[in-house]
């Protein structure tokens, strides 16, 4: 009797962990990852693929990262199999798309299930020539009120992150100084940071918003005078950098709160995604945020290895979302700013 | 062991490169980005020497199927096609082939030598280049198109910007709207056509109905050709050719250098020029020398050129060095103003992992090619289902994975077949869909960026010297056009 | 002038200019036919001399490569890359170099209709090439395939 139920034991036990191995979605998976940039040098490739190096040593899969670019993959994410073995790892242009109509409702925030944040870029920045007479965007105001004949000109992209910055700071401008200030501060649609760079060498714009490390190099010691670059006003703060300015300390406000603005990198899979996905999603990323070699290499990369869980990320982005979405009704449109 | 590792790295580099290449749809840049996050587990040097390999590789690869199928492996290889494929046709395979080979080899280190001696006062000189000097360069690019239509240069025009209209379907990024989208194509087509599946639905799948129209009888080898009589490769075949290796090789590496202007503009400079300065230019794309050089020079010479504005402005050359930067980064190094300076060691590994693929390159691809140049003889009905095969997997993966870029391999192969039909010239439609992008681009940068006066175009010098360029080119091509003509109608047709 | 280039419809200019530039180079080419024509006395719509296709063109390969394409493309999702490939590679396979001769099979011709060494040629190259570059692009590339 007694070894009958120690072989019965035994194969419950043996069971139990093919199981639980089984259970397992990614575990000897093939993962992809799809990212909305096509560049492969760009934040959302290096934020992926740094995570991805980490995710599939703890998820013991075999993932990749996909630079589809941000069409193909919400539409990727509107229409994969909801296996979890397709996510999508992407900042705040996830939303934005829709809020700024580019995208349809289909590819809303609620069509898609967000999983855990992997990490923020805080580096958005403004940038201006090193030998502009002011050392930051307050002064530029400041500027602009003392010399009544001065224009700033901004290389922004419609649509986009820097969109946001933008018009934080221009509303700001607005309510503080007036409009006769506001409305020198004038739109130069730029595309990627090589060509605002070259804008700005060509002296076809005064400030340019790019990514701080992108820009680091030009702003050091010993650069061509032509090519020097100082940072203007910083989005938010990058931990262990400091002596940037920060348009939130600087005063920027957003509807009465000190403006901060980080890039989120969040996981989002397809609709109806199990929560058990999830879940080892939400394992996984805890082990990889713990991982020292991980902040390192985040850190590194100028990057905040700031890893929340799915319950904590969802109220995040959709708080989040929701005070995006009142700025831009609030803001006038680049229709506006453009044409004024 | 640190020497093998990294001689072992180049190796495989630039035969991977080389494959990619020649691959019909798979290109320098996509191999580069393939094995991007395989350099992750090296160091930055071992990295530059795998991924130089396969951007050396992948740029010189394209000329394999350029010359013997007529289809351009990639799109700085379309110009080798037009006299390369003439000789492979007469049985002169394999000798188009190592000039090919050796034109790149002679390019890539001329474009190396610029490289390494002249690489800061050269980026001084790039960033002078404004949105109104990329303009008129790209529009420069495109008077190929006259060189290439002689004695229907309406027509070749006309087809021309129907590629430039073609190209500007699809989102505009500077205030993301779309133009000439159907509604039902609104997600797909926000990007517009990709090149790729263009390219090779233009030559490859037109290049299959032609054939199966015609039954799949033949092969690329003109009937009654005796391959063993075919005149040889031997070094004479560059007699005469120093002036165009050189002026080619060196355009090849100019438009590397400015950043934004690409590599298919190289060859298609280098080629249009080779054409108006050549001794006998109605021989050029009937299977002439010197189109070959001009064109497999210029292209590698873009290799050094590109690195150029990378590693001393921190701005990429081409898409290919524009994925370099990933590499770098993914290391924790800034490319920059600064990065030679600050990065000397670096700098002399990256100078002679080029030229060690350089090398690599021509050793890796002249001694086998013979064999390889045997396609040739392969009969289309078993070649043809291959390629296709091959097209299908290029498209698909270009963008990493996406199926409208299979269908558009379709929509461009009826297109250029119908063209064939009604006699509109194929490549000028290319070369205006391949430029067409660009045009735009700086045309409105252009005029944004001076106060939308369209002046700006006839005010600064360096603008002023390509104008002088462009109509003196365009007005040679409209002579030599009509002479044809008129020797056409004297009935003493050559 | 920058009143056009308005932020609502600058992504407009462009095209429009190219397709005045068409528009022009459509009515000279026109009128290069119209006077060609003239002087040649040929009339300016000569659909009765104009075909399409080449004499006596094969009907069967021209469709045939297709409907073969379109049907390779379709089952590329559903079926997953390597049996699409291997299927449609074989089918073009067939199809180009007759190994089943479908004139034959229709009982429009005389003749075999199987040509055994042909068709197995055929389903060695589909298998082969298919498995390759999936091998090779697939796994060893660790590229995304259908």
């Amino acid at each position: 009797m007694k070894r009958i139920i120690s072989i019965l034991l035994a194969v419950m036990l043996t069971l139990g962990m093919v199981m639980s191995a089984s259970a397992s979605v990614y575990e000897g998976g093939r993962v992809r990852i799809v990212i909305g940039s096509t560049s492969v040098s760009g934040d959302s490739y290096m934020v992926a693929e740094t995570v991805n190096q980490y995710l599939q040593k703890y998820l013991n899969c075999n993932s990749k990262v996909d630079a589809v670019g941000a069409n193909e993959a919400l539409s990727t994410i509107a229409t994969a199999k909801n296996d979890g073995l397709t996510l999508m790892i992407f900042h705040d242009m996830t939303y934005l798309g829709v809020l700024f109509e580019t995208y349809d409702e289909m590819y809303a925030l609620e069509n898609m299930v967000v999983g855990p944040r992997v990490g923020q870029n805080p580096g958005s920045c403004f940038a201006a020539k090193a030998d502009t007479p002011y050392a930051d965007m307050k002064e530029m105001a400041d500027y602009l009120r003392d010399n009544p004949d001065a224009t700033a000109r901004v290389a922004v992209e419609a649509g986009g992150v820097s969109h946001i910055g933008f018009v934080a700071y221009y509303m700001w401008v607005k309510d503080t100084y007036g409009e006769d200030v506001s409305k020198r501060v004038k739109i130069v649609l730029g595309g990627s940071t090589d060509e605002k760079l070259q804008l700005l060498w060509d002296g076809n714009c005064d400030v340019i918003f790019a990514d701080y490390s992108s820009l680091l190099q030009y702003t050091q010691e010993g650069v061509d005078a032509q090519l020097a670059v100082k940072f203007v006003g910083m989005l938010d703060h990058i931990p262990g950098i400091d002596g940037l300015p920060v348009l939130g300390d600087l005063g920027v406000t957003l509807g009465g709160e000190p403006f901060y603005f980080s890039k989120d990198f969040l996981m989002y899979l397809p609709k109806d995604t199990a929560p058990e996905v999830i879940a080892e999603l939400d394992a996984a990323m805890a082990q990889v945020a713990a991982d020292p070699d991980f902040q390192a290499k985040m850190s590194e990369l100028t990057y905040a290895p700031n890893v929340l869980d799915s319950a904590a990320a969802n109220e995040f982005i959709y708080g989040k979302r929701d005070g995006i979405a009142t700025l831009i009704q609030t803001a006038p449109s680049f229709d506006e700013l453009m044409d004024q | 062991m640190d020497v093998l590792l990294n001689f072992g790295l180049a190796v495989l580099g630039v035969v991977v490169g080389i494959i990619f290449g020649a691959i019909p749809g798979m290109t320098a840049t996509m191999a580069v980005a393939v094995f991007l996050p395989l350099t992750y587990a090296f160091d930055l040097v071992p990295a530059l020497f795998l991924l130089l390999g396969l951007y050396v590789g992948g740029i010189s690869g394209g000329l394999i199927p350029a010359i013997l199928i007529n289809i351009p492996g990639t799109p700085s290889s379309v110009c080798t096609g037009f006299d390369g494929h003439p000789m492979a046709r007469r049985g002169e395979g394999e000798r188009a082939l190592k000039i090919g080979i050796t034109s790149s080899l002679i390019g890539g280190l001329m474009s190396l030598l610029v490289l390494a001696l002249l690489t800061p006062p050269l980026a001084r000189l790039a960033i002078k280049f404004s949105a109104v000097e990329k303009f008129l360069i790209i529009l420069f690019a495109m008077t190929v198109i006259a060189a290439l239509s002689k004695g229907s240069m309406t027509k070749g025009v006309f087809a021309g910007f129907l590629g430039v209209l073609l190209a500007l379907i699809g989102e505009f990024t500077n205030n993301n709207k779309m133009r000439m989208v159907p509604d039902m194509f609104k997600m797909q087509l926000r990007g517009g056509f990709e090149l790729l599946p263009v390219l090779i639905g233009l030559f490859a799948i037109a290049q299959m109905f032609q054939e199966a129209e015609k039954g799949m009888k033949s092969t690329n080898l003109n009937e009654g050709v005796d391959v063993s009589n075919a005149v040889k490769f031997s070094l004479k075949d560059f007699k005469g050719q120093g002036v165009n290796l050189v002026r080619s090789g060196l355009l090849g590496t100019l438009m590397g250098i400015l950043p934004g202007v690409g590599g298919s503009a190289a060859s298609l400079i280098a080629y249009s020029q080779a054409k108006s300065w050549s001794k006998h230019p109605e021989k050029l794309g009937t299977g002439a020398i010197e189109g070959l050089v001009a064109s497999e020079t210029s292209n590698n010479g873009l290799t050094g050129g590109a690195l150029v504005p990378l590693l001393s402005l921190g701005i990429p050359g081409d898409s290919t060095t524009a994925v370099l930067i990933g590499a770098f980064m993914l290391q924790g190094i800034q490319v920059g103003p600064l990065f030679i300076q600050q990065n000397p060691a670096t700098w002399n590994w990256i100078l002679l992992a080029l030229l060690l693929c350089n090398i690599l390159m021509f050793v890796l691809m002249f001694f086998p090619i013979k064999h390889i140049a045997k396609i040739v003889n392969i009969k289309s009905c078993r070649l043809y289902p291959v390629i296709v095969l091959m097209c299908i997997v290029g498209a698909y993966a270009i963008r990493s994975g996406n199926m409208f870029d299979v269908w558009s391999l379709l929509i461009f192969g009826i297109l250029a077949y119908v063209f064939g039909k009604i006699g509109l010239p194929t490549a000028p439609f290319l070369i205006g869909f391949i430029l067409g992008g660009d045009l735009e681009k700086y045309f409105m940068s252009a005029m944004n960026g001076n106060d939308y006066n369209l002046l700006c175009f006839f005010q600064r010098p360096i603008a002023l010297v390509i104008w002088v360029l462009i109509i003196g080119f365009l007005g040679y091509a409209i002579w030599d056009n009509s002479k044809g003509k008129r020797m056409e109608k004297a009935g003493m047709k050559d | 002038m920058k009143e056009l280039f308005k932020f609502k419809t600058m992504h407009l200019v462009f095209p429009t200019i190219i397709g005045c530039i068409l528009l022009i180079l459509g009515i000279a080419l026109i009128i290069q036919r119209y006077r060609l024509c003239k002087k040649q006395g040929t009339p300016f719509f000569n659909f009765k001399n104009f075909h399409f296709f080449e004499p006596g063109y094969d009907k069967l390969k021209l469709y045939g490569s297709l409907v073969l394409f379109i049907g390779y493309i379709s089952c590329l999702e559903p079926m997953g890359f390597l049996w699409a490939s291997i299927l449609f590679v074989f089918l073009f396979n067939v199809l180009f170099a007759e190994s089943i001769n479908l004139k034959v099979l229709f009982g429009k011709a005389e003749g075999a209709i199987v040509n055994a060494k042909s068709l197995l040629i055929s389903v060695a190259v589909a298998v082969i090439a298919s498995t390759f570059i999936w091998w090779l692009f697939g796994i060893v590339f660790n590229i995304t395939l259908p």
